[in-house]
């Protein structure tokens, strides 16, 4: 009967490459989030509802004639579609992802973390994939879903002939959807190990600049009041995206102020996220 | 003697406060103890080593490369450091196991070590149970665990025997040494003489971030015994029990504390004066109530150094 040896094993074998060291955090904060039940069945459900509606009215208009003599199938369509997420995005934001970093910076988990093979970087780009993933699987996915369903039920093929550049807008548009309230979400994360403070003022940024700028629209009657408003600069790139009509020349403005944004953020996250905490 | 890690004129300071003052040292294979009061320094030393601190002067290397922004070093170092890091929600396996996947293991192989470092550190037991319900020892044990999962040639352990019952001090001394004849560089902080001494003789201390004395720790102690080393005796015939001490050359001087009667005797050899105390006793018929040397500690042993 042999003996084993019950002592401390070594390793000869190779480790992993690093490239992917980031999903691993990425899947651990997508596994705590979808087990919090509260959370799906509120938000994540509810924005599938509203995919399985805009898919219900492609089927009703392409099977049954359903509102045949409106043109409903348009670039509006699937602009609509994403914009209407926008509620969502802010709740998963909101109830997923400012805790992200503060419950690390909260536990001095940063430590744990980069005290292993892991970059900084590797760290933020697992807490972005965290959320994107998330946010992109309510807007960009069910988006081309759409796309996709359309063209398959329309009898004519002039839609992708002439429309399939929306697939290009749905990708876009998502990403300008998301990538900023990302890493805004995670920037606010990082100044404070409270992540109801991160949610209040994510929300207070999300919900009070709408209210400050049309406060300042009203008092100094002036447009550039317009771009404080975080969903107005959101508003004016999706609708030049998707080519539709709107004010033609906010997007200059609107552009650079959303990457403005998400730099500072970049930049924030980057000042914050640090192996040791110092106190001065 | 081949060098793992070498510090040259290293230091840092947090805004105002110096926490590592100009340091350069040479650490080879073996175990070595880092001893200092709270606040001496000894975890920003660490924390330097590991690479979790910039340097604000000098440079540090472990095994001949800068740590700084060289995450491929710490696939080469276990660090368990002071604080406790955890996801309270988690269990003690999910724990080391998702540090294992973060070290670059395969999800098979992340599981097995995860089960082999918690038999290791005698946590298997309770290895499914929530870390929130640990106790600090137990805690204490998760985390030397995830330090020794990616098998570390050099392990630092900030303060590993803090909170743990002496049956776990005993079986992670014993570890520590099992390492150490497995030809791995450890370094252990402590604040406590007695607990690094059960580990190594090579100790370094520490104070004010600033290196104070280095190398064995009974040469240490004999620089210390050329100090007087003072005896507190809190008995009923303190005046009797003064006279008949100062008799000996050894004894420096004896003081009278007003408060509680007590007597305070300065010696030089305080071997000799604890055996030769019992018999003085018993002759003279006094009653001892406390004898403790108030200086038998490390915070004593630092100011003896610094002076």
């Amino acid at each position: 009967m042999p003996i084993h040896d019950q002592s401390y094993r070594h390793w000869e074998g190779k480790l992993k490459s690093h490239s992917f060291r980031w999903w691993i955090i990425a899947f651990e904060g997508l596994k705590v989030v979808l087990r919090r039940k509260l959370f799906v069945i509120l938000i994540l459900i509810p924005a599938v509802i509203q995919f399985f509606v805009f898919g219900g009215l492609i089927y009703g208009v392409n099977t049954y004639g359903v509102f045949a003599n409106f043109n409903l199938i348009t670039p509006d369509f699937f602009y609509r579609f994403c914009f209407q997420q926008t509620f969502f995005i802010l709740m998963i934001c909101v109830f997923a992802g400012s805790g992200l970093i503060a419950n690390d910076l909260k536990s001095n988990a940063l430590q744990l973390y980069l005290s292993k093979p892991l970059t900084r970087f590797d760290y933020i780009a697992g807490k972005v994939a965290t959320i994107l993933i998330m946010l992109e699987c309510i807007t960009l996915v069910p988006g081309i879903l759409l796309f996709l369903e359309h063209s398959a039920l329309s009898q004519e093929l002039t839609f992708i002939r002439e429309q399939y550049w929306i697939l290009g807008s749905i990708f876009l548009f998502s990403l300008i959807l998301n990538v900023p309230i990302t890493f805004l979400t995670l920037a606010l994360s990082s100044v404070t190990k409270n992540n109801r403070y991160s949610a209040i003022i994510l929300m207070a940024i999300i919900i009070g600049t709408p209210i400050l700028g049309t406060l300042l629209k009203v008092v100094f009657r002036a447009n550039w009041a317009n771009y404080i408003q975080y969903w107005y600069n959101i508003n004016a790139l999706g609708r030049n995206i998707f080519g539709l009509q709107g004010d033609e020349n906010a997007w200059h403005w609107s552009a650079p102020i959303m990457l403005i944004l998400t730099i500072v953020c970049i930049w924030i996250m980057y000042r914050k996220i640090k192996g040791v905490e110092i106190v001065k | 003697m081949t060098s793992i890690i070498e510090a040259t004129n290293l230091s840092k300071w947090y805004g105002q406060v110096m926490a590592v003052n100009d340091i350069s040292i040479s650490v080879g294979y073996g175990v070595m103890g880092l001893l200092g009061p709270n606040g001496a320094g000894k975890s920003t030393l660490l924390k330097l080593i590991v690479g979790l601190l910039k340097p604000g002067k000098g440079e540090i290397k472990v095994f001949g490369e800068h740590v700084w922004n060289n995450y491929h070093i710490n696939k080469r170092i276990g660090f368990c450091y002071d604080q406790d890091a955890f996801y309270e929600s988690m269990t003690g396996f999910q724990f080391v196991y998702n540090m294992a996947m973060l070290s670059g293991y395969s999800n098979e192989e992340a599981k097995s070590r995860a089960i082999n470092v918690l038999e290791t550190v005698e946590m298997i037991d309770n290895k499914d149970k929530k870390i929130g319900a640990y106790s600090k020892g137990m805690k204490q044990r998760v985390k030397l665990a995830q330090s020794l999962l990616h098998d570390p040639e050099l392990l630092l352990l900030d303060e590993p025997l803090s909170g743990m019952d002496p049956v776990g001090r005993q079986s992670t001394i014993k570890l520590v040494d099992q390492l150490c004849k497995q030809g791995k560089s450890i370094i252990v902080s402590s604040h406590i003489l007695h607990e690094v001494e059960a580990m190594t003789d090579n100790i370094l201390l520490i104070n004010n971030g600033r290196i104070l004395a280095e190398g064995n720790v009974h040469e240490i102690r004999e620089l210390i015994d050329k100090h007087p080393h003072n005896v507190y005796i809190v008995c009923d015939k303190p005046r009797l029990l003064a006279s008949i001490l100062v008799q000996f050359d050894d004894v420096v001087s004896t003081k009278l504390n007003k408060e509680d009667g007590g007597l305070i005797i300065e010696t030089v050899k305080p071997d000799e004066l604890y055996s030769r105390l019992p018999g003085i006793i018993l002759d003279n018929d006094i009653k001892v109530d406390n004898l403790y040397s108030p200086d038998d500690n490390l915070q004593a042993v630092f100011k003896y150094l610094v002076g």
